[in-house]
């Protein structure tokens, strides 16, 4: 019975709150928030959206910090200069962990379904978010590149798509091809627990220890013909990734969990 | 000059790397959708991973779009090979 009531509560507040935000988010939060940065700030279009975006992952992370235990790591792995951060996929929550870091001026590439989420879309727009499945190779490398020249972080999930199962699927290339070409490096970040609580085709928060940890920043390794290999790169990246999701990646820095 | 059964042979041995695939399943009517689980996300891996591959430059090419199939690619790809080696398009 206890489990059940537990369960039951957390859930209650967890989309009382989330509800609640949301609601203030879309008004009169967002508006209010872009056309202050826009207008008093004087930051740019893009910058303005990112903040507004940035701002709202951040609190409903400190939501879940109230609901379950959450723990950063790896903070000091963070570039003072714009690079790619790639992270582990298993839950719909992942994309609001990136609130927790210091990273304002970010980014992420992504599939097409976000572009279609009423009143986020335009902000997605605003931000420059690069649409990874309707943009070609070299349209998405060269707005990237533009991205990372202009300072802004930029977050992919190699994977594409969410971890049914919790373990790493095939990651793709493009954000491999694009710190090698531009001789900027990834963050690799390792989640987990979110797939624990928030599972791929649920709508049911359980009960988990949500971890991120941020790992050093790696480049693209020299190939046999001297270029950065983006490949060597993106198995390096996975190979991290899943080290620390196995737990036996060192943990780094201090932690900031509740 | 690479034959064409030398390009078809390289592609799918790249692309089967690449995607995590079988060689075997790589047959010209196989559809890359819907008989060997890709998505319009790796369309942008199947571009590098050929441009690398042969050495061709692909960039923005519409054609690419209109590839369903392991034999579309095969032509596509002994297309743009053939082009290369008759030299630069004027």
């Amino acid at each position: 019975m206890w489990p059940f009531l537990r369960l039951a509560g957390l859930n209650i507040v967890f989309y009382f709150l989330f509800a609640g935000l949301t609601l203030l988010y879309i008004f009169p939060v967002t508006p209010l928030m872009y056309f202050w940065l826009r207008y008093a700030k004087k930051k740019n279009a893009a910058l303005a959206a990112r903040l507004v975006i940035w701002a709202y992952g951040h609190y409903w992370s400190r939501i879940l910090r109230l609901c379950q235990k959450v723990t950063l790591e790896g903070l000091e792995h963070v570039p003072d200069t714009a690079c790619l951060v790639a992270a582990n996929h298993q839950s719909f929550f992942d994309p609001y962990c990136f609130g927790l870091l210091p990273m304002e001026n970010i980014t992420f590439a992504v599939r097409s379904w976000p572009f279609r989420i009423p009143f986020y879309a335009p902000l997605m727009y605003k931000a420059g978010y690069l649409n990874a499945e309707t943009l070609g190779a070299e349209e998405f490398l060269l707005g990237g590149e533009k991205l990372l020249r202009s300072g802004a972080f930029l977050a992919v999930f190699p994977e594409g798509t969410r971890s049914r199962d919790g373990s790493l699927g095939r990651f793709r290339a493009g954000a491999f091809e694009l710190s090698a070409r531009c001789d900027i490096p990834v963050v690799p970040m390792c989640i987990s627990g979110t797939g624990t609580m928030l599972p791929p085709g649920s709508f049911v928060i359980r009960p988990a220890y949500v971890r991120i940890t941020l790992l050093p920043p790696v480049s693209a390794p020299a190939g046999p013909d001297g270029r950065p290999d983006a490949r060597a790169l993106r198995k390096l990246v996975k190979e991290m990734i899943a080290s620390c999701l196995a737990g036996t990646a060192p943990a780094h820095g201090s932690t900031v969990g509740c | 000059m690479m034959t064409e059964q030398e390009i078809i042979e390289k592609a799918n041995a790249a692309l089967a790397e690449e995607f995590e695939l079988d060689v075997e399943a790589m047959r010209p009517e196989a559809l890359f959708k819907e008989d060997l689980g890709l998505d319009s996300l790796d369309a942008v891996d199947m571009v590098i991973v050929l441009e690398q591959t042969f050495g061709v430059k692909i960039g923005k090419d519409p054609a690419i779009a209109q590839i369903r199939s392991v034999g579309d690619l095969h032509a596509y790809i002994i297309a743009k090979k053939r082009a290369q080696e008759a030299g630069p398009a004027v």
